[in-house]
């Protein structure tokens, strides 16, 4: 690009990239999207489908951001507990100097990984939840007849009513 | 793949990310000595996006599944003999090949930057 910054442009190197892709993106699309799957197939509700992530989304801002300022000397359980991974790499890279920043990949802690187990055990499980999805065309449609009962049994009710009003 | 807001929310991660890389104050690193294509910044681009993209991810895997119920599709789907893995599985992995080549700009800026 024409405009950009020369100085502050490094050499090229593919690593650089597909570390943290590997690391941190492709595991949240794997533990979130599942999580969301799982929702979505059992609930089966646009609203909730798009809302789920606005909520979880803000959710966690909100708890990131608290975490964030209040600067705690403790960071190791505020960052293993952390899904999107946003404290955690402020944690691991909070005292990188200049060299370290522009040079080494981006370090890879043990809470990382147990952050990693943890979202990968969070996503098999929802697979597991799976099992719960009824899997044919008449469980599904079955579902919504609760709610068409009670309807059907007040509209009995009014009829009769209706025929006790009209004897009388 | 035929979706249009497939290619929409592709555009608008592989702009961010540019914009990231090569305007200095677009990104999070803003001024000083930290190189903007460098490990440091480039780990911060993608945790970010990611964690903005929870909403377009919810929306890629939520709607895989979503329209069979809408379209009432799910009826044609259920008289073939489909497996509970296969059907659920496929979505799920349509879901996730889509969302990774949403999320693959990061690297594909690197071609664009210099």
């Amino acid at each position: 690009m024409p405009w950009a910054d020369k100085d502050r442009m490094g050499p090229f190197n593919v690593w650089y990239y597909l570390q943290p892709y590997l690391t941190i993106t492709a595991v949240q699309i794997f533990f979130l999207g599942s999580l969301f799957f799982l929702v979505a197939a059992l609930t089966r509700r646009i609203v909730i489908v798009y809302l789920q992530g606005v909520v979880i989304f803000a959710i966690y801002l909100i708890g990131a951001i608290f975490v964030l300022t209040n600067r705690g000397l403790d960071t190791f359980w505020p960052s293993l507990f952390d899904p999107l991974g946003i404290v955690l790499f402020d944690t691991t890279t909070r005292y990188g100097r200049l060299p370290t920043r522009t040079r080494t990949c981006w370090f890879c802690p043990a809470s990382f990984y147990i952050t990693v187990c943890c979202g990968s055990a969070w996503g098999c499980l929802s697979h597991r939840h799976l099992h719960f999805f009824p899997m044919s065309a008449e469980q599904l449609t079955a579902k919504r007849l609760p709610v068409a009962i009670p309807s059907a049994r007040l509209a009995n009710r009014k009829m009769k009513n209706r025929c006790a009003i009209l004897r009388r | 793949m035929r979706a249009i807001s497939t290619y929409v929310y592709f555009a608008i991660w592989f702009l961010m990310t540019l914009f990231a890389v090569s305007a200095t104050d677009f990104g999070p690193i803003g001024a000083g000595k930290v190189l903007l294509n460098g490990p440091f910044a480039l780990a911060i681009f993608c945790v970010q996006l990611t964690a903005f993209g929870t909403v377009i991810i919810s929306a890629i895997f939520g709607t895989s599944i979503l329209r069979d119920f809408q379209l009432d599709t799910y009826q044609l789907i259920f008289t073939k003999p489909l497996s509970k893995s296969a059907y659920l599985g496929g979505r799920w992995a349509g879901s996730m090949v889509v969302s990774l080549f949403i999320s693959r700009d990061c690297c594909s800026v690197a071609q664009l930057e210099r």
